[in-house]
Formats: C-alpha cells, structure tokens, sequence
C-alpha cells in the first residue's frame, strides 16, 4: 500500500513537473558581427538547454548547436556568406523537431533574420547601438516622433535608395556583394525614380507614395492619413511580420505575416517563401478584393463598396483546378497546392513590366494603359496559371 | 559670246542653288523617303539611308506634323528600319524623321503613316498576353468568370457589331425571320473565345451543361440541340456525302447559324418558284438537284421540271419531303409506294399518303369521281380505278410528280410519265411505234405504250388505250389508227 502511494505520488509529480520546468526562450535577437560572424542572444526561463536552429529559406532548417544549460547566447562563425539572408529559432532542448512544422510560442523564440554583414537599423538594438540616431534626433528632430526628417518616407530613401541598405527599392534590387555591380532582383518590385531620388528604372505602375488607394473598391483611404507612405505597410521597428509589415492597416489591426527572403544568387533574384498572412495586409486597404473560392461563378456581396461584382478568388490552390502555376504561391507546401494570394499577380511595391490594357470601360469601351503592378508583362499573370 | 554668256550663267546659277542648298541644308524629300507599315501592335518604319549623323523620329496622332509639337519616339544611328512599339491597337499614327546630316545640314522626310490594326483577342495568349483585359477583369468583373460584362453575349458584341472591330454578328442577330435563341443560348454555347481563329476561324465548341459537347465545328455542332434532326441521319444528306459542287452537306449549308430574313434561320427559300429573295445567292434544294437522278426511275431536271410539277405558292419541297431524315424513302414524309417490281400489289390508300394527304388528292375522288378524274366517258370506266385496283398497278408507273418529260409526254399534262419503266413501246404488226406513251387530245387522250407486255392500243379490246372525257365524248376519235 505503502508503494502505491509512493508511486501515484511519482507520477503526479511527474505529470505537473513539466508544466513549469519546460518553458520556451523568448526574445531572440540576432546580430551579425561580420559578414561571416553572427552574434545569437535569447533569454532563457528555467537553465533548460537549447537547440540553434538556421534556416537559409524558412523550410529548411538545420540545428546548429545544441547549448548547454542556462545558456543564453552562441555565436555563429561558420557557414555564413556574406549578403545571404539567414534565419534563427532557438528551441527548448528536443521539443522541436522541424521549426517550420512545430515551433510554437511554448517551446521556441520567434524567428530571427539576419543580413550580414549588417546590423539592421530596425530591430536588435544592443545596448551600445548608434542605430537610434540614424532616424532620430533626440533634441533636433523635424519630424514626428523625433524624426530627422519631416517626412518619412524621405527617411526610409535615406537608406533604401541604394546609397546605405542593401535594399534598394527604387532599383527594386539587392546588393549581391555590398556592390551594386549584377544586383539581385528584388522580391517587391521597383518605385522606379521618386521624389528627389532618381532610378535607373521606369515604374510603370507603383503604389504611389502619399496618394490615397481609391481606386481599390473597398479601401478606407482616409485612415491612410496623410496618403500611402511606407510605414501603411512597413514599421520601422520590429513586428515580427515578414519583412517588418505592419501589424495595423486601416482595415485589420492585428496583421501577421510570416514568409522568409531568400537570398537565390544563383537565380539572380532574392524571393519571398510566403507562408501566411500577405492578404491581410493587401486587404487592410483593398478589403473588397479579399475573394475567396467560389467568387468568379457568384457575386460578392456584403462587400464594402463594390456589392455584385465577381472577383478572382486568392487562397484558392491551383492544384484544386488542375491548374499549374510559375508564379508565387503562399504556404508551406511549395507546390501547387499552396495557395493564389495578391502576391502571386502583384508587386508590393512596382512594375517596370510591359503595360498590360486596363479592364474595358463599361460606359466608353475606352481602354488604357494600366499596369496594376502586375510581376509579368501584359496579362501573362493570367496565362501562366490558365494557360488558355 | 552668245556661248560665254551661257556658260558664266550657268556657273552663276549653280553657285546660286548651290549657296541655296548649303545655306538651307535641305535635300528634297524625294531623296529622303520615309514609308511606315502598321503591325498588330507596333509600326514598322523604313527610309532612304541619307548616311545621316543621326536620325530624329517624330510622331504625331495629327496628320499635319509640326515637329516642335511632335512626339521625338528617338534618336537613331546607323539605320534606315525602326519598330515603334509605344502604340496603341486601332490608331493611326504620322510620322516623319529628320536626318542630322551634319552640323549644318539637315534633311526632313515626308510623313507617313501607318494604323495599328487591331490584335483580335482570341487564343495564343502566351504570345498575346495584353489580350486577357479585352473581356475579363481580375477583380471587379461584372459577370460570371470574371466577364467585363454580366452578360457574355455583351462581350462579345463589345467588338463584334458593324461598328466594332470584330465580325459583325450583332446584326446578324437582328435580321427579321428567324434568329437563334441567344437569350437562352449563349454565344459561348457554340463558341470558345479563347480558342485561336489560326485553328478555328469561327472558334466553334459547342458545351452543353457545362460540359464541352463537341470541338471543331461542323454538323455535330448542330446536333447537341438538334439531335431529333440525327435519328436517321445515314441518307443523303448525311454531311459525309459530297454534293455534286464537292461541298460536304452540313447544317450551315442551308442555315445561318445567327439569323436569317427567312423562317427556320435559311439561307434562301426551298424553291425558287413565284420566291426572288435568296441570301449569298443560293437556291437551296435546287442548288444542287438542277439535275439529280438522270437516267433513274426518279429523274427529273430540276428547276423546270418542277415549274411543270407540283409549283405554286402553296406547295413547295417541304410539302412531301423532310430534308434533315424523314420516315420514308427520298426523305418522304409520307408514305409512297414505289416497289413497281411487284406486279400484284393489292391497292391499299394508305400506301400514297404522300398524294392524298393536304387536301390535295383524295383516295376516293381519284378512284371514283369521274368528273376530271380520268374517267372515260365512252365506256364509263374509272381508269383510275381499273390501273391501281385491278391492274395492281402503283402511282408512280404512271406519273412523275415533279413534273413531266416532254419525250413521254408531249402535252405536258396531269404529270403523267412513266419513271417507273415498266411500260415499253408498242409493237403493232411487228413494227414499234415509239413514243411518246401518252398524248392527251381535246376532251381525252390516249395511251400508246405496252405495261407488262399487253399492248394498251387499238389491238386490244380489254385495254383499250383510248379514253373520252364525259363532255367530249362524241369529239374524240376512238382510235387512233382508223
């Protein structure tokens, strides 16, 4: 009786043991030191060990080390090329098996980028950084927030007009090797020249900076402020979103994005591993145009201001229609079967593609040269998929 | 002298236009050409090669150009081609070039110009991908399938009307006798847009509930609503048979596939009798039965032959035969007894529906009213009656109901022939009479001919070949060989 008692003992200790002593790692920060050299902090809850896990792509993942107990920082000094986009997860020791299938908040940090060999400006901050003081002024801002410029978008091209990032979104491309010698292709497209900066390309569509998106039915264009500006999709600190996006859009204020930028210098391009997420951004603006299956065959409805209209559905999988696609798709599945999300026919940010005509007027039969932002010449968008 | 002033006026002249040309720098256009050729999405242009420094393309949508005014599309060196590619589909574009020559010599061309034809928007859409925007819209569509319109039909006639750039069907649609149903068929129900006319010129795929019913066109097409037209669709006019103008029969043959001034979506009437309008000059029937059948027991030549027959406005093919397939033989509605073979068919009415149907003849009229019915007066016997129920004979040894042949029958009456074949000449004496068989006279006629080996003449007292209409009976001779 008296091993009975010992033994349910045992296992209640057992079975409510793990609910305090197994907790997950929280606030990863990744630094690069060097374009070779990176610097991994988290911090730790209960001395557990911790596995390092890197991924170059997002699906890949590869556990690096395995850390000792109590252990809070590691430092990566192989394998890293410099400008090659890398990505960092620490588990709880042997809760994770493949991080983009069982990572969660109770047993591994979020995910870490990093673009050696710099430092990003927007997140990571060390307590020694000089980053603060590359946006802001402490005493002689001109702009909100203590900004260095009144407007911010002029701070963003600062950086991002090729003279300091490697992300040159008025190129649409990435340094390849710090030059700006055979850059990659960007994932989001080109602005093209803009206010004050000048392009090597012509845009011939873009989200254009400071106009209001009314064009897309169903936007709430005034709670854009002032018009579209970088931070209605980008923050400059760090969400957690894919590629910094938003968390708050005039439409939905809770955006989470998850994808990964991968470095394919091979293929001359950096592209996006989209898994979730990219519409609730688009849709923050253009809700009308959030279709889901069925929307081609029965007009939407309910909808904020185009009530009637039939609507090419995103989050539908190609594979569903035994359709093939070239073009990106968002999930985990890599194939197919993912599914049609606004990036798969848009930029984010511009088109230098070949014009393709607008939709017939109803009222005139009048057509224009519209690009739409579309990522192929005309309307290739629609063949690649439907191959008519 | 004379000789020294024409030479110094001539050296004065040539320096004049020579100081002239140098001061102007301009050669005459006819030494600069310029020709400019419209594609289905750029145009083409080509000039003289002036060995020019340069050359300055301008462009204008106003036929007088001034160049200051003028698009500069570029600059070009080294050339005498260029592709201008920022054009737009249906616009006729000017241009002309100035050559930079040097840094005083310039040299203008004429204008040219060139339209951009329109690029039809239908298939091979990897190499026509601006075409996709032409009828659908991606996200705020009007119609199903992201249609630019709510109705497809909209769509099409967006272009295919007399105005737009397409082949205009829309008037097609609205000619006055007959028009297919396009409010309940669509146009999509027979064709596919995103077909490529380089395969299809008509894009023709006909779907049925969704479902495609059949590709590529022809009589197939037809029969996926039509089919009570297939039940017997072996017979002549079976698309598989070649006409005698070497054309496959088809349903587009006699119809229009849209609309049609006439019933039934024809091409022309069925006859051409007393009728002039015809559309994309057919005659229909008679298109190709001028001279169907020669030399057979159906034998007729066509059109005249049929003035003769059964014309008028109240009958015409339709009245005995059904093109499509009919119950009968020679595409007969009704029944006609045609098996001359057989020298014993019993008489029954119900094998000539084809003669006594419509009002047009009855079985008992013919049989027993001797009044206009072959019934001889003299003897007072209803020939009729005698031929088809004691002699077992049948309609067709005796008569040809498209019209009768002059060889047989001189008189051309009552369209009395004799296509069966079953008769034969007279011989009389052991000389043979010849034709004609039957000769109609005032106030009867006769027959001269031997049916199944009985001479029908005055020979023979039982067959006597003589008959007397009732109100000519003391007129006619009784026989033709007193």
């Amino acid at each position: 009786m008296k091993r009975l008692g010992l033994s349910l003992l045992i296992i209640l200790i057992l079975i409510t043991t793990p609910q305090w002593a197994i907790s997950a790692p929280k606030n990863i920060k990744v630094v690069p030191r060097s374009g070779t050299v990176i610097d991994l902090f988290w911090q730790g809850q209960f001395n557990e060990a911790y596995d390092i896990w890197q991924s170059t792509d997002g699906t890949v993942w590869t556990n690096i080390y395995t850390t000792d107990s109590a252990q809070e920082s590691y430092t990566v000094t192989e394998g890293i090329e410099p400008y090659v986009n890398y990505y960092y997860l620490i588990s709880t020791k042997d809760t994770v098996t493949d991080p983009s299938m069982d990572a969660t908040v109770s047993n591994a940090t979020y995910v870490g980028p990093a673009y050696p060999p710099n430092q990003s400006a927007h997140y990571f901050y060390t307590n020694d950084t000089n980053l603060c003081a590359d946006c802001h002024s402490t005493h002689t801002g001109v702009g909100e927030a203590l900004l260095k410029y009144q407007e911010v978008d002029a701070l963003c091209l600062t950086c991002h007009d090729g003279s300091q990032s490697k992300y040159n979104v008025l190129d649409g491309v990435v340094s390849r090797d710090g030059t700006w010698n055979n850059p990659l292709q960007s994932a989001a497209g080109a602005f093209g020249a803009l206010s004050g900066h000048t392009s090597n390309v012509i845009a011939e569509s873009l989200h254009t900076l400071g106009a209001f998106p009314s064009e897309a039915p169903g936007g709430n264009p005034e709670a854009l402020g002032d018009g579209l500006s970088c931070i209605s999709c980008h923050s400059a600190h760090n969400t957690q979103n894919y590629r910094i996006i938003t968390k708050s859009t005039p439409e939905n204020t809770n955006v989470g994005v998850i994808g990964y930028a991968v470095t394919d210098k091979v293929n001359d391009r950096e592209y996006g591993n989209y898994i979730s997420g990219i519409n609730d951004l688009c849709s923050g603006c253009h809700p009308d145009y959030l279709a889901s299956a069925g929307s081609g065959h029965e007009p939407a409805s309910e909808t904020y201001v185009t009530d009637g209209k039939y609507r090419h559905p995103v989050g539908v999988s190609p594979a569903v229609y035994g359709l093939t696609t070239t073009l990106p798709l968002e999930g985990i599945n890599g194939d197919n079967s993912d599914k049609v999300f606004c990036l798969t026919c848009h930029y984010a940010h511009g088109s230098t593609k070949e014009s393709a005509l607008s939709d017939i007027n109803d009222t005139d039969g009048e057509t224009a040269a519209i690009n739409y932002n579309l990522r192929r010449d005309y309307w290739s968008v629609c063949q690649d998929c439907h191959k008519k | 002298m004379l000789r020294k002033f024409k030479h110094s006026h001539m050296i004065f002249l040539a320096l004049f236009f020579g100081l002239a040309f140098m001061a102007t720098g301009m050669l005459g256009a006819a030494d600069f050409q310029l020709e400019a050729t419209g594609g289905s999405n750029y145009i083409d242009l080509k000039w003289t090669n002036v060995s020019a420094d340069s050359y300055e393309i301008y462009r204008d949508t106003d036929s007088i150009m001034e160049l200051n005014n003028s698009t500069l599309v570029d600059i070009v060196y080294n050339q005498s081609t260029y592709r201008d590619i920022e054009v737009q589909s249906d616009t006729t574009y000017y241009y002309q070039i100035l050559a930079i020559i040097s840094d005083n010599e310039e040299n203008l061309s004429n204008v040219a110009s060139a339209t951009v034809f329109f690029k039809q928007p239908h298939g091979d859409y990897a190499e026509n991908p601006e075409a996709c925007a032409e009828c659908h819209q991606a996200h705020t569509a009007d119609g199903q399938q992201l249609l630019a319109e709510t109705d497809v039909n909209d769509v099409c006639f967006d272009c295919h009307t007399s105005e737009g750039p397409g082949r205009d069907v829309a008037t097609q649609f609205t000619r006055g006798g007959s028009n297919h149903p396009v409010a309940v068929q669509q146009c999509s129900s027979c064709h596919d847009g995103h077909f490529s006319p380089l395969d299809d010129p008509a894009l023709l795929e006909v779907t049925v509930s969704g479902s495609v019913y059949h590709t590529g066109g022809g009589t197939e097409n037809c029969l996926a609503c039509h089919s009570n037209f297939a039940f017997d669709y072996s017979g002549a006019h079976n698309s598989g048979q070649v006409t005698p103008k070497d054309a496959m029969i088809a349903c587009s043959g006699c119809h229009e596939p849209h609309g049609s001034e006439l019933q039934w979506l024809l091409k022309s009437y069925p006859y051409n009798a007393g009728q002039s309008t015809t559309i994309e000059g057919n005659d229909f029937c008679l298109t190709c039965h001028q001279n169907a059948g020669q030399g057979s027991d159906n034998e007729w030549n066509g059109e005249d032959t049929y003035n003769q027959g059964h014309s008028s406005n109240v009958y015409d093919c339709n009245s005995c035969h059904e093109p499509h397939a009919a119950p009968y033989a020679d595409y007969l509605l009704r029944s006609y007894y045609q098996n001359y073979s057989s020298k014993s068919h019993s008489y029954n009415s119900n094998d000539y529906n084809t003669c006594f149907t419509l009002d047009c003849h009855s079985s008992g009229s013919v049989l027993f009213d001797g009044e206009g019915h072959f019934y001889d007066a003299y003897q007072e016997r209803y020939l009729h009656n005698i031929h088809l129920k004691k002699a077992d004979a049948i309609c067709k040894e005796c008569h040809r109901p498209h019209g009768e042949i002059s060889a047989e029958n001189p008189n051309l009456e009552h369209l009395v022939g004799f296509p069966a074949g079953t008769v034969s000449e007279v011989v009389y004496n052991g000389v043979s009479e010849g034709g004609p068989y039957f000769q109609a006279q005032s106030g009867g006629g006769y027959c001269l001919l031997s049916c199944h080996s009985r001479n029908h003449d005055e020979t023979n007292s039982v067959y006597s070949n003589v008959y007397y209409a009732p109100e000519s009976v003391v007129t006619v001779e009784k026989s033709v060989y007193e």
